[in-house]
Order: structure tokens, then sequence, then C-alpha cells
């Protein structure tokens, strides 16, 4: 019985490892610029199969982790390559544009990216804890004198940036409590009190609905104060769009999948084709809805176009983007 | 040096590399803003006077012998019988710093994959004194294992060397 | 529950099965005992296996992985003073001057059996709080980090035997090591000399790389022989030695097992520390040991293998619970259920018991046949120390520095590796503890992080650590922890005073 065992396990990681091996000079290597089991990670992971998929012919889409300089060095070492469409990346934005916009050092510039396609998006939700948090509706917050503790990730990160351009916006001077390595380790520190309020991503909130009907959603450990939309709010609270405030709606993200700039235009259509079609793909929409991400597909003309409208819509806030990152 | 036994001084060099260090580190600390210093300087005027007590129990003295009794329950000299008697010349040290240096060095320009046989084939010919069969066995072995595990069955691509990035693909 | 149990058992329980938690088990090994690959890794690099599979079927074979990766790292640990994976750098402590005395077979005999015994007490203990978890993560907030880690840092004073001083020393060493890099509080990048790789820090994994694995070589270099020094006991340590020193110092691996699920449950700690304030605490309870600790105890090889097999169950408790990893392994698993279209969280608790249930089962059975594949495997395994070092040093050195390498495809890690090794080595030379050095490079950021947190929420007021209860027991077990060894001794000296004027 062992025996058969090991010559089965051995035969396994042959079979792996030769099945790898005659397709390897055609692979394309799909970055990702944080580490494994990430939002990145997962995304990436997903799409790669799929983007195998539309390309067709034998070509291999191997994800690989590149973590570091807070996704710097992924976009770095991407524009680095020689411009053959061998090697991709979902880029980070507005996260990978900030050092392009306070003039921080970085080898690449988001606005001459050689973008393919828009995979996802996401919009934020201003969240409290529902056992600690003084504060049951957004009013509270706007006519509340002291400061208020707002749990975060290191100053110049995404959420941070979105944070402070929104309470800039209301005239609340926050007070960050800095130092959580995630977003998801933040929102433990809002339900256990160690501040009134934070940024969420509206798919990562999901997971704190403890109920399932639509109507009677149950706030057990997190409580929705405010939403970042102009539509109707999806968790029944006041939204900025509703409160008057429409220019925060671009507030968010946007997951962009890039290549070397100076791509062939041939090989980036094909290419951008592929992408597109993989980001389309029925497969990935109902994943993105089983696991609460927002799937939400842009053409290469689209998302470039989309990149140059938040370069430009976050350079308006440069002062305070720059104020946080040198706090 | 006299304060210091003569096998203990390469002890206390290496205790002043740590002191050097520990100012340098220091030094740097005061470019930062209060926020980001506070702490490291803590630590840093901390280890002062702890090397510097350190620096006592290896000279010939009193005190020396009092703060080592304090701290170890142990004289200088007992500690002496403790440490390990290995012969160990500097020059000897020297020349193993360098193989793996060079190692490091040779992997940095050309790669792992080539590197490794190399390496593994040089070292037991000329310092292990085996046949070159049993040397390039090994050293092919190392190979195939590296190869076979990295690049084969977890996709690594192993780096390729400095030369490789500048004018390969 | 009782219902999901057996679903679980019923899942594990077909010939499929079986051969994708074998095969889980079988890579966790050997990512866990080479240096640098780690469980993070394996389960990261078999997520397109798993594309295939059924979700309850990617669970077993990412259960397997993890729960044997650590005890594959205690083999080389043992047997090359490297720990595989960075938790099981305690275990080196005692595990490779037991290989140098030729009871390599031993030593892993045990740390396997402690591995075995440590993972399903945390299983169990995971199924035990599933009602209560909630509550005891939330009970650690940033002041008690910050004692957690104070305690953690005291281990030091404990750690270093009769070279308080020096041991000292390396761990301020350590502690500005671990300085470097971009800190979160602030946002700033420090002491990385204006060198790219540096802004993330120096990586624990590459430098403990350098510091056992490397160094070790050299020193072996300069020395000549091989790594038994007593090849003559080879023979006579036997495996079984090793299982059943275990169960007779079965209160070492029960309190092993208690740090690894505590710890292992709260979020951002890890199964290092847990590792490591097992090994101290265990070296307190201890006092008169018949072997010096750091010496060749086998207690300090059990201390840690326990706990830091324990912690996967410990570290499940806030996935659950909020749907946060306790570890960069449980982050990955999350990364595998969210590809499967299972959102993590309370919810899976809720809507997939099953699913959790065949991962509890899965991970029960893959540490105990993990542990099986060592214990038949280890008098081979021990051979190793017996090869010559001209054999073993080119070998050695070349598949560490291409695991320092590995984890994260960055050639200057390679570089950091020798430095460290070059550090090391002088640290092994003048008889400065390298234990020290890991447990504040470990402990330093989290210290200075969570007081910095502190300071933030509380307006600046010192006075929280004394007025939370679970911050002023965590101190009373610090001052404790530092003064009851100091007792013990004048006790036991005023003892022998008594005793020797007795018989005069």
């Amino acid at each position: 019985m062992l025996s058969r065992l090991v010559t089965g396990t051995a035969a396994a990681a042959l079979a792996v490892g030769a099945s790898l091996l005659p397709a390897q000079a055609k692979n394309i290597t799909f970055l990702i610029a944080y580490g494994p089991g990430g939002g990145f990670d997962t995304v990436t992971r997903k799409l790669a199969p799929l983007i195998e998929k539309h390309l067709g012919g034998n070509v291999n889409v191997v994800p690989k982790n590149m973590p570091g300089g807070r996704g710097k060095k992924a976009a770095n070492y991407l524009v680095n390559r020689k411009p053959n469409g061998r090697n991709l990346l979902i880029f980070n934005m507005p996260g990978h544009a900030m050092p392009n916009i306070i003039g921080e050092k970085a080898d690449y510039d988001v606005r001459t990216i050689d973008w393919l396609a828009r995979a996802a998006e996401f919009k934020y939700l201003i969240v409290t804890s529902a056992r600690a948090g003084k504060f049951k509706t957004w009013k509270d917050v706007t006519s509340y004198k002291d400061k208020i503790k707002i749990p975060m990730t290191a100053p110049g990160t995404t959420g941070y940036l979105a944070t402070a351009i929104l309470m800039d916006s209301y005239g609340i001077k926050p007070n960050f409590i800095t130092g959580y390595k995630s977003s998801s380790k933040y929102a433990l520190g809002v339900i256990r009190g160690d501040g009134d309020l934070t940024i969420l991503a509206k798919g990562s909130f999901r997971k704190y609905i403890t109920s399932k009907k639509k109507n009677r959603q149950a706030f057990k450990d997190l409580r929705p104060l405010l939403e970042i939309t102009n539509g109707p709010s999806q968790f029944g609270v006041e939204t900025t769009g509703s409160l008057g405030k429409k220019e925060l709606a671009v507030l968010g993200g946007d997951r962009m999948i890039g290549t070397t700039p100076g791509t062939p235009k041939a090989v980036k259509e094909k290419l951008a084709n592929a992408v597109f079609k993989a980001v389309s793909d029925p497969e990935f929409a109902a994943w993105g809805k089983k696991v609460g991400r927002d799937i939400a597909p842009l053409n290469a003309a689209q998302t470039k176009a989309k990149a140059l409208e938040l370069f430009a819509y976050y350079s308006k806030f440069k002062s305070v983007l720059a104020a946080s990152v040198k706090k | 040096m006299k304060l210091i036994p003569e096998h203990r001084q390469p002890t206390a060099w290496f205790l002043l590399a740590i002191l050097l260090t520990i100012v340098g580190f220091i030094a740097v600390s005061y470019t930062y803003k209060p926020n980001d210093r506070a702490f490291p300087l803590m630590v840093g005027y901390t280890a002062i006077p702890i090397i510097l007590l350190d620096f006592l129990t290896l000279t010939k003295t009193k005190i020396g012998q009092k703060i080592s009794v304090f701290f170890s329950a142990k004289t200088p000299e007992q500690i002496d019988q403790d440490a390990d008697t290995t012969e160990r010349s500097l020059g000897k040290e020297m020349v193993v710093f360098l193989w793996m240096i060079l190692l490091v060095l040779g992997i940095y320009l050309f790669g792992f994959l080539p590197i490794t046989p190399v390496f593994v084939f040089c070292w037991m010919k000329y310092r292990g004194a085996y046949s070159v069969r049993m040397s390039l066995y090994s050293a092919f072995c190392t190979l195939a294992f590296i190869y076979i595990l990295f690049e084969i069955v977890l996709q690594y691509e192993l780096y390729a060397g400095i030369l490789m990035e500048i004018y390969g693909s | 529950m009782f219902e999901s149990l057996i679903i679980g058992i019923d899942n594990l329980f077909s010939l499929n099965s079986i051969l994708l938690l074998m095969a889980g088990s079988a890579v966790g090994l050997l990512f866990g005992a080479i240096p640098g690959l780690g469980g993070t890794t394996a389960v990261a690099l078999m997520i397109p296996l798993t594309f295939g599979m059924e979700p309850f079927q990617a669970i077993i074979l990412m259960g397997g992985i993890m729960a044997a990766t650590s005890t594959g790292g205690s083999v080389s640990a043992i047997l090359l003073n490297t720990p595989g994976i960075a938790p099981n750098a305690a275990t080196t402590f005692d595990g490779y001057p037991l290989a140098k005395q030729g009871k390599a077979g031993m030593a892993i005999g045990a740390g396997a059996t402690a591995s075995a015994l440590g993972g399903v007490v945390g299983i169990i203990s995971l199924v035990a709080v599933i009602p209560i978890m909630k509550e005891i993560v939330l009970l650690f907030t940033p002041p008690e980090f910050f004692m957690l880690a104070i305690f953690g840092l005291c281990a030091i004073a404990v750690s270093s035997g009769d070279r308080l001083l020096q041991g000292l020393i390396t761990a301020i060493i350590g502690l500005v090591v671990g300085f470097v890099g971009l800190y979160d509080i602030t946002g700033t990048v420090r002491y990385s000399m204006g060198i790219p790789l540096l802004e993330d820090g120096i990586k624990l994994v590459p430098a403990l790389i350098g510091l056992f694995a490397i160094s070790e070589m050299i020193n072996l270099a300069v020395k000549g022989g091989s790594i038994a020094e007593d090849t003559s006991s080879i023979a006579i340590s036997r495996v079984s030695d090793g299982v059943k020193q275990v169960f007779k110092n079965w209160s070492t691996m029960l309190v092993g097992s208690g740090y690894g699920t505590f710890i292992g449950a709260v979020p951002g700690v890890g199964g290092t520390v847990a590792a490591f304030l097992s090994y101290s605490t265990q070296v307190q309870r201890d006092p008169d040991p018949d072997v010096e600790y750091g010496k060749g105890n086998i207690k300090g090889v059990i201390a840690p293998e326990s706990a830091n097999n324990a912690k996967d169950g410990g570290s499940l408790i806030p996935t659950l619970a909020f749907g946060i990893p306790g570890s960069a392994e449980t982050a990955v698993f999350l990364g595998v259920l969210i590809l499967h279209g299972i959102e993590p969280g309370q919810k899976l608790l809720v809507e997939n018991e099953p699913l959790v249930f065949t991962l509890v089962v899965a991970l029960t059975v893959s540490v105990i046949f993990a542990t099986l594949v060592v214990l038949a495997l280890a008098k081979y395994m021990a051979m190793l120390t017996m090869v010559s070092v001209n054999v073993l040093i080119p070998t050695v050195s070349v598949i560490a520095l291409v695991g320092a390498y590995a984890l994260h495809t960055e050639i200057g890690d390679v570089v950091i590796a020798l430095i460290f090794a070059i550090i090391g080595y002088f640290m092994i030379r003048f008889n400065y503890p390298r234990v020290t050095f890991t447990i504040a490079l470990v402990l330093g950021t989290l210290t200075e992080l969570n007081f910095d947190q502190t300071m933030q929420i509380h307006d600046g007021d010192m006075t929280v650590f004394l007025t939370r209860w679970l911050s002023v027991t965590l101190l009373i077990l610090t001052v404790l922890s530092l003064g009851f060894p100091t007792f013990r001794k004048k006790v036991r000296e005023r003892n022998r005073r008594r005793e020797a004027e007795a018989s005069k």
C-alpha cells in the first residue's frame, strides 16, 4: 500500500512537471504586486486560466507574486521588461498612481502604461463598530466635536488617502491610528473599539453581515454609516450623493490590467482582446458575485481613459495626499 | 591592549565593531522625526552601557571579574574554560568566507544553475580532496535536485545572473 | 456540529481524498524541510492544481500541507541547525546540540511526536472554543499586544543562560535589524541606506537562513569533521526513545500546545513567537535540568515543536470568527477558499459547517500522517549528521541560498543571507547567543508598533497598561517570569549552604 502511494505521489509530481515543461517558452507572466492570499492575488489567479482560454494556442499564463514597496516593485519591473506583451500586471488604482502624483520616485507612469482592460472596481463604505461605536448615523459624525479616531493602514495607502479626502471635504480633522497591516486588521480594530470608524470596500464589508435577508440585514460586528456612491444605498444608509457631495463618488479602487509600454500594436491588440474577453467571461462574473467582488469590465480604450481621469481627479488633492504621506 | 589577555582580544575587536555599528545607528536615528526615532534611540542608548560592561568582563581587572560573576555567575576564567577550544586562525576563516563570497558573487553574475555544480565540484575536489568522479557525481545530483524541484515542479525561474538580465531576453 | 463532523470524516475517507491528503502531507513535509520554502509557498503553488477539484478536496489538500510543514521544518532544524520555517527556529537551540551528540534520531522522534500531539491539541481546542472564539479574538487590543511582546522579549533573559550580557547585546542587534524598513505607523522608511531592497525591511527567512544554516556551514568548514561529533552513539540513540520522551514529559507538551493554540488565535503574532515563549517557559519551569538547556535537552525540542503545530488549529480561530487570517499560511488558504467561491468568515461556519469540519479532520489526520512518515524515515535522516562536511557544506549552502532566493524571488535576499552568515559565524565563534537575536528580531517591531498604536488610541495615556485586566495579567506574568528563576536560585543556594553546614 505504502509503496503504491509513494509511486502515486511521485508520478503526480512528475506529471505536473512534465506538463509544464514544453510550453515554458511561450509563458506570459501575470505579475501580482502583493503577497499571496490577498485580493489582488485571488483576482489574478482567477483570471490567469481565463486569459489562457481566450488567447488560445499553447500559451501559459503564470501568476507570480512580486510584493515590495507597496506595489511599486512589480510596476517598476513591468515597465523595465522588453515590450513584447509577455508580462501583465493588475494595477491598484489609485494606489499605483500616488508616486506619480506626489512626485515620488518611480520608474513607471500610470499615464503611459499600455492598458488592456479593467477587471473590477470597488467603492467604499464608512463603518463603525456595532457594539462599541458611539455613532448611529453619519450626522452624528459630522456634528461630533471631539477628535474622530480612525484605525488605518500606513499613511499613503489607498484607504488612508480616500479617508483623508472624504474627511477633508466634510471639514473633519481625522485622528488616524496607523500601523494596521491590512483592511481586515483595521476592521477588527474598529470592532474591538480601537477607534471610532473606518473605511472599507463594500465587498469586504459583506463578510460582516450575518443575515442574508435583504431588508433585515443584521450588523452584529460592523454597522455602515455612509456609502460613497451617487446611486441608491445597498445597505440602507445615507450616501455621499444624497448629501450633495457628488464629486466624492470617484473614491474607490480600480483593478486595471496593463502591460509594458511600447508593446507592438498587433501584440497589444491580440492581448487586449483576450484579456477583455476574460474579464467579461460569465464564469468570472459569476465568481465575483459569489465572493462579493464588483466585476466591472472595461476595454482597452475605456481603461486608458479611466486611468487618465483618475489621475486628473486625484491630482486635484495633491496637497491632501502629500500631507498624508509626509505626516 | 595589555589590559585584555591575548586570547580574548578577537572578542574585543568583535565588540568594538558592534559598538561602532550602534554609534552609527544612533547617528542615523537623529536624521528621523521624533516619532520615528524615539524607540530606536532608546534601544541604541541602552546598548552602549551594556557593551561597555561586556568589554570590562574581557579585561583582567577586579571590576571585570565582578561584572562577569554578577551576570553569569562565572568568572572570566571559567568562561574561557567553557568556550569552544577549536583552533581558529583568521587566515583559515578568511578562506572560507572567500569561498562563500565567491559563491554569492557567482550566483549574482551567472545565476544559480551554472554556479551550483561548479561550486559543489570545486569544494569537494579542492577542499575535500574527493575524486573527480565523486565530485562530479555530487555536483550533478545537487544540480538535478535544484533544477527538478525549483524550475520544473515549482515553476520558479531561478535567477539567471546579472549578465543575463542585461544582455539576455 | 456532530453531524458535520461525520460529514467531514466521510469526506475524507475515500481513496481519492486520502491520496490527496497524503500528497499534501508529503508536499508539506518537503516544503517545510527545505529552508525558505515553507507552507505559505506550498499552499500558493498548489492553487492551480485545485482548480479542477471540489472545494472539500481543495481543503483536504491544503489542510494536508499546512499541518505537515512545521513537522518537516523540525527535521532540518535538528539536523542542520536550520529552521525549515521560521517557527522552527526555537527547535534548533536544543535539537542541533542533540544531533551533534549523535542523538539526532531521538531528537527527530521527539520533535515529530510533539508535533503530532501538539497539532491534535490545537485542533481539539479549536473545536472546543468555536462558541466563544469571537470573544477570545477581541480580548487582544494594542496594549495587550504590547504586553505580550514584552513578555516575549523577557524570554531573552532566560534563553541566554550564563551569557546574559552577551545575549542582551545580540538582542539589541536583533532590534536594530528589525527597525530597518517601512514603519507602518508613520509611513517612513528607516535605516534603508537608500537600498530599495531594504525598504520593506530585512526579511526574517533569508536572515535566519544566513544566521543558522550558512553560518553553521562556515563553522563546520573551519572545524572539519561531521555534524555529529560523537558518531559512536548514533546507533544507540533510538527514534522510539524520542517518542517515549514526549509521553514522559507530557506536561511540557501540553504547556507548549497551550501556547501554540492561544497565540495562534491572536492575529499578527504567529507561530514563531509561540514557539519561543513555549521554549523559554520550559526553561523557567525547569530550573534544575538534568541537561543544561541549549546543550541538548530533549525538553527543549518538545516545547517549541508542540507549540508550533498547535498554532495551526489556533490560527483558524480568527479565520473562522472574522475571516481574518491568523497567519500567512491561513491568509493564502483564505485566498484558496475565495477562488473556490467560498466566502470566509462567520458565514462559512453557519452555512458551510461540514466544510469546516472536513478541514478539521484533514488537519488532524495529516499531522499524524506526517509524523508517522518522519518517524519511519528518522533513522535514515539522522545519517545525514555523519556525512563528511565536505559533501554537506557545498550542497547545503547552495540549496539554502536557493531557498533564501525563492521566497521572494529576490536576488538581494541571497546577499542578505551571506551577510547574516558572516555575522552568525562570529556569534558562534565568540559565543554570543543567536537565540536572543532571533527573539528580538521577531518581537522588536511588534513592540514598537503596538506601543505607538496604544498611545494613538489612548492619547498618550500610559496608565492603560495598568487598567486593562489582560494587560495587567501579562505584566504580572512578565515580572514573575523574571523574578521566579532568581528566587528559586536563591532558595537552592540557601539550601545548599545549610546542607554544607549540616555536613560539617
